[in-house]
C-alpha cells in the first residue's frame, strides 16, 4: 500500500468520508471491468462492483494496511461475484441477464467502427472465459488478467498457493484449446 | 526429466510462475527437446492472445453520473465503528477466546488431577478429618477418684469450650470453674466474646450460670 492511499484511509477512518472517492478512484474501471468478465453480464457486475464499493467504504476498519490495497478490494469483488452466481444459480431462469447485457453495451449509443471491433474482441475473450470453471476463471483473471502474483491472487481467492498453480494451469490449457477450438483464426500462432 | 514432467510444469512456466531453479531445468530440456519446446511456444502464444484480447477491449464503465450517485450512496453509509482489529491477533476476534479456551481448560484438568492426587488431604477411614476440632465430651461428673485424674489430664482447648458445662456435687457447687490459662488463644479466635460456666447440683438441681468476658472478668450471673 502506498504512502497516499494509506493517509486518505486515514482520513475516511477519522471521519473525513469524502476521502473515499480519491482513494477507489484507480479502481473505477477495473472494479467494473473485473466484475464483468467474473459474472458474463453487465446486469450483475454492476451489482457486485457497486455492493464492493459499498461494504469496502463500510468495512474500511478491518483493511490491514501491510496489505495491498488493491487485493483487499479484489477480494471483497470476488466474494460479491460468488455470492451473486450462487444466488443466480438458485434463481429462476429468465431472459432478462442477457437482454440486460445488450442493453448495458448498447447504452453509449452508436457502435461505431473500432468499438464494434472491440465489442467482438471483447465477446471473444468472454467466449473463451465460458470453458473455465468458475473458480479458473477466477484464478485465471486475478493472474493473468490483473497480473496478480501467485501468493496475492491465492490471499485475494482465500486459498493456498498450490491450489491456485493446479487451477492456472487447468485454466490455461482450456484457454489454447477453446480459442483453437472456436477462433481458429486467432491462432495462426498457436498451431 | 522426461518430457511428460515437462509438460505438466510448461503451463506455468509460460506464464514465469516456477521458481527460477526449476524453470532453468525446463529450459534445458527443451534446447534439446523440439516437441516440448513447440509445446511451450503453443502455450505462450495462447497466452499473449488472450491478453492482447483484454488490452484490446474496452472495459465497461459507468458515467460520470452514476460514479457521483454511487459514490453518494456509498459514502452516507457508515464506517463500522467497533474496533475488531486486535493489536495481536488482527481481525479476528474468536482467536483469543479460542486460545485463552486452550490454554484454561487443560490448565484447569492438570489442576484437579494434582489436588486429588497430591495436594488433597487424605481423610481417615474412620471419623472426621483431622481438620475440625471434635467438641469435647461434657465433662464426668466430679468425683475424688477421678477428681485428681482430671487434674492431670491436660484441659481441653479453650477455643472448643463454647459453653463449658461443669457439673460438682453439692458441697463443692460453688465451686468455680477453672479458669482458662490461654485467654490469649481465644482473643486469637476472635469469635467468644462471652463465656459462661454452668455449675448444677445433682443432688439439688441447682443450676448456677456465671457469665465472664473475654478476660475472664466476672460479668454476671444467671439461673
Amino acid at each position: 500500500m502506498n504512502e497516499h492511499e494509506k493517509e486518505l484511509v486515514e482520513m475516511v477512518l477519522a471521519g473525513k468520508t469524502e476521502a473515499f472517492e480519491p482513494l477507489i478512484l484507480p479502481y473505477r474501471a477495473s472494479l467494473l471491468n473485473l466484475a464483468f468478465r467474473m459474472t458474463g453480464n453487465m446486469e450483475d457486475a454492476n451489482e457486485a462492483a457497486q455492493e464492493t464499493l459499498m461494504r469496502a467504504f463500510k468495512y474500511l476498519r478491518r483493511y490491514e494496511p501491510e496489505r495491498s490495497f488493491r487485493n483487499w478490494i479484489y477480494g471483497i469483488l470476488i466474494n460479491e461475484a460468488r455470492k451473486l452466481r450462487a444466488d443466480r444459480a438458485n434463481a429462476p431462469l429468465s431472459l432478462e441477464t442477457e437482454a440486460g447485457t445488450e442493453r448495458a453495451l448498447d447504452a453509449n449509443g452508436p457502435v461505431p467502427g473500432d468499438a464494434y471491433a472491440a465489442r467482438e474482441t471483447r465477446s471473444q475473450l468472454m467466449e473463451c472465459l465460458t470453458a473455465l470453471t468458475a473458480r479458473e476463471k477466477e484464478i485465471f483473471l486475478m493472474r493473468d488478467i490483473e497480473e496478480l502474483s501467485i501468493a496475492e491472487a491465492a490471499k485475494a481467492l482465500g486459498t493456498s498457493s498450490i491450489s491456485v498453480r493446479v487451477n492456472l494451469s487447468r485454466a490455461r490449457k482450456k484457454i489454447k484449446d477453446a480459442i483453437l477450438a472456436r477462433y481458429p483464426h486467432l491462432a495462426e500462432d498457436i498451431r | 526429466m522426461n518430457c511428460r514432467r515437462i509438460r505438466r510444469s510448461i503451463l506455468l512456466l509460460a506464464g514465469n510462475d516456477l521458481p527460477e531453479r526449476k524453470a532453468c531445468r525446463l529450459r534445458d530440456h527443451m534446447e534439446q527437446c523440439e516437441i516440448c519446446r513447440n509445446e511451450f511456444r503453443r502455450y505462450t502464444a495462447a497466452l499473449n492472445k488472450v491478453k492482447e484480447l483484454a488490452d484490446r477491449e474496452t472495459p465497461p464503465e459507468w458515467t460520470d453520473t452514476e460514479w457521483r450517485a454511487l459514490m453518494a450512496r456509498t459514502i452516507s453509509a457508515r464506517v463500522e465503528k467497533r474496533p475488531l482489529v486486535s493489536p495481536v491477533f488482527g481481525n479476528r476476534p474468536l482467536v483469543p477466546l479460542i486460545r485463552g479456551l486452550a490454554v484454561a481448560v487443560p490448565a484447569v484438568v492438570i489442576g484437579l488431577v494434582l489436588w486429588n492426587t497430591v495436594l488433597k488431604p487424605k481423610s481417615s477411614p474412620v471419623g472426621p478429618s483431622p481438620a475440625y476440632v471434635q467438641r469435647p465430651e461434657p465433662t464426668p461428673p466430679i468425683t475424688p477418684s477421678t477428681q485428681q485424674n482430671q487434674n492431670e489430664e491436660k484441659e481441653p482447648d479453650v477455643r472448643t469450650l463454647e459453653k463449658p458445662v461443669l457439673v460438682a456435687r453439692a458441697p463443692t457447687a460453688e465451686r468455680p470453674a477453672p479458669r482458662p490459662k490461654e485467654p490469649a488463644a481465644a482473643q486469637k479466635e476472635g469469635s467468644q466474646d462471652v463465656v459462661s460456666v454452668t455449675l448444677v447440683s445433682q443432688d439439688t438441681g441447682l443450676k448456677v450460670v456465671w457469665f465472664l468476658d473475654k478476660n475472664f472478668d466476672w460479668k454476671g450471673e444467671g439461673k
